[in-house]
């Protein structure tokens, strides 16, 4: 049952990626400058000189594109089922209402990690490898990328919370977006110090608190 | 008598307006039970209700003997359900939307599916999207029957669909449903459909069940009285029973639920050349008992409690 709750909503998502996957490929090629492309124009620009992780550009890319990217994961796996009123013929599947969440979280997953995840961690693999590049390297450098990346799973919880929740007045909706981006501004700072713990405490709780929250509205929401 | 659903002080607001009010339903284990009501009565809310799809502000419901808030993956598979416009996943083709159905249900009866869509004559390759409403109509009804459902719950299955294509599709559910114990509660609009079809019936009116008997003890009890006066008829007067009463030149025509002795010596009091008492098919009894006297008489809807509009037949 889950495998195809699963293999349904990797077939619905599985394009949100291509264009994140896309932008965070250009940014790692940027970053190690390993790039063809870049080997030809940046040249005499001196590319070759960039220290991977060295600056705070690398995790702000993979901010910029993985909220966006959970964003929309989010809002299209609730929003999507309510538009086409598909939530009628998937809850009443004889299963649980939290396996079918955790079918979408689990493919949303999935999708973040091949996107955006994957290209941190094949860059910070590369410039951890002695010789690939000459500067010096140690993994606290990736402290800050590893936090723009988590911060995707309190944007894509919240985006699915405000594409299940029913908005009382025009725009309310979207309060768990707004308020996720508050916590995330609140927390930018890690991107001018290195991330320290009560930073990944709070997003640890925030994103507690929305996977509460979704459960329940998935639980007690109306359908119609 | 054992029953397939049943609800007790079932009500929901949408916003400070009740959509269903205090409902009482009660639908036998066996039964093809039609369940009728003007747009906005509150049909497809109830469906809902049943189906756990929306939450009561209060009262409850159970479906196979389980209540619906707290209904079980397994009771669950022994229910089917197609909701209003038969929305399924239009990316899907028939082949795809039986691979992501059937692990959902041990009794999946692979040869009943391929029988109903062969019956159908669908394309399995072809998206659902691209298909027509009354083809998505029969991709559900092969969907909703292959687990070898006890309970059908079908929000207006046919509507949308052309004439043809609504018989057809209602004839081959009939052909496919019907086996001992299996029970059926759908919602139409189509009066003729419900004739042909259910055994029993519920009318809502305005989120109130006003009726819930056999189709054919309504039909017979809900009677057009046509009254002929010598001269202009005088205005209508109230009479036990009565739905809805019209003054039409020189008669009365009125529509009595239960009219007999009593009614007719009323009427004799008004001294009329002649009285004929005219049998209404269910679309004709259904129109005059739901229209009833908000257009007839005047312009004050019924009150809720209007003991001439209740009407709950005996089995």
């Amino acid at each position: 049952m889950l495998r195809a709750l699963c293999i349904k909503e990797l077939r619905e998502i599985w394009w949100l990626g291509l264009l994140p996957l896309a932008f965070m490929l250009y940014a790692v090629s940027d970053e190690s400058s390993l790039s063809p492309w870049l080997l030809v124009v940046s040249r005499s620009l001196d590319r070759w000189e960039k220290i991977p992780f060295g600056d705070s550009l690398f995790a702000l890319a993979a901010l910029q594109w993985g909220c966006l990217l959970a964003a929309a994961l989010g809002l299209w796996q609730s929003f999507r089922e309510s538009h086409s009123r598909t939530w009628h013929f998937l809850l009443h599947r004889p299963v649980d209402r939290q396996v079918i969440l955790t079918a979408k979280l689990f493919s949303a997953a999935v999708v973040y990690l091949l996107a955006i995840v994957l290209p941190v961690l094949g860059l910070a693999v590369w410039a951890a490898i002695p010789g690939t590049h000459a500067s010096p390297f140690d993994w606290s450098l990736t402290a800050s990328a590893w936090y723009a990346v988590s911060v995707g799973t309190a944007v894509y919880l919240s985006g699915m919370f405000a594409g299940l929740r029913r908005g009382r007045m025009i725009g309310t909706r979207w309060w768990p977006l707004v308020a996720t981006s508050i916590v995330v501004g609140a927390t930018a700072l890690s991107f001018l110090a290195p991330a320290t713990v009560w930073i990944w405490g709070l997003l640890l709780f925030w994103d507690t608190l929305l996977i509460a929250a979704v459960r329940a509205e998935l639980n007690s929401a109306d359908f119609n | 008598m054992t029953y397939a659903i049943q609800t007790r002080g079932l009500t929901k607001f949408y916003g400070n307006k009740p959509v269903v009010r205090s409902l009482d339903l009660k639908v036998p284990t066996g039964c093809v039970y039609g369940f009728l009501g003007r747009n906005g009565a509150g049909k497809s809310t109830t469906i809902k209700l049943l189906t756990g799809m929306i939450h009561p502000d209060c009262g409850e419901a159970e479906v196979l003997g389980e209540n619906v808030a707290t209904l079980s993956a397994a009771t669950r598979a022994r229910v089917a359900y197609i909701a209003e416009g038969h929305p399924l996943y239009g990316w899907m083709t028939i082949n795809q939307l039986e691979r992501f159905s059937r692990p959902f249900y041990p009794g999946w009866n692979r040869t009943l599916f391929d029988r109903i869509i062969d019956h159908f004559e669908l394309s399995r390759q072809q998206k659902v999207r691209r298909f027509s409403n009354g083809q998505r109509a029969q991709v559900s009804l092969a969907l909703a029957l292959a687990p070898d459902p006890e309970l059908l719950i079908l929000d207006d299955p046919t509507l949308g669909l052309d004439t043809v294509v609504r018989r057809d599709f209602l004839e081959s559910m009939i052909q496919i449903i019907q086996r001992e114990g299996r029970t059926i509660l759908f919602s139409s609009h189509n009066l003729g459909d419900v004739e042909r079809v259910a055994d029993r019936i519920g009318v809502l009116v305005d989120g109130v069940l006003r009726v819930d008997c056999p189709t054919d003890q309504f039909k017979s009890t809900v009677k057009l009285v046509i009254v002929e006066f010598a001269a202009g008829a005088p205005p209508v007067s109230e009479f036990p029973g009565l739905v809805s009463g019209l003054a039409n030149g020189r008669r009365w025509e009125l529509v009595f639920v239960g009219y007999g002795e009593t009614q007719a010596e009323l009427l004799q009091r008004h001294k009329p050349i002649a009285i004929d008492i005219v049998d209404l098919n269910l679309e004709d009894a259904f129109i005059a008992y739901t229209r009833g006297r908000r257009r007839m008489f005047t312009n004050d809807p019924p009150a809720a409690t209007d003991p001439s509009r209740e009407f709950v037949g005996k089995t």
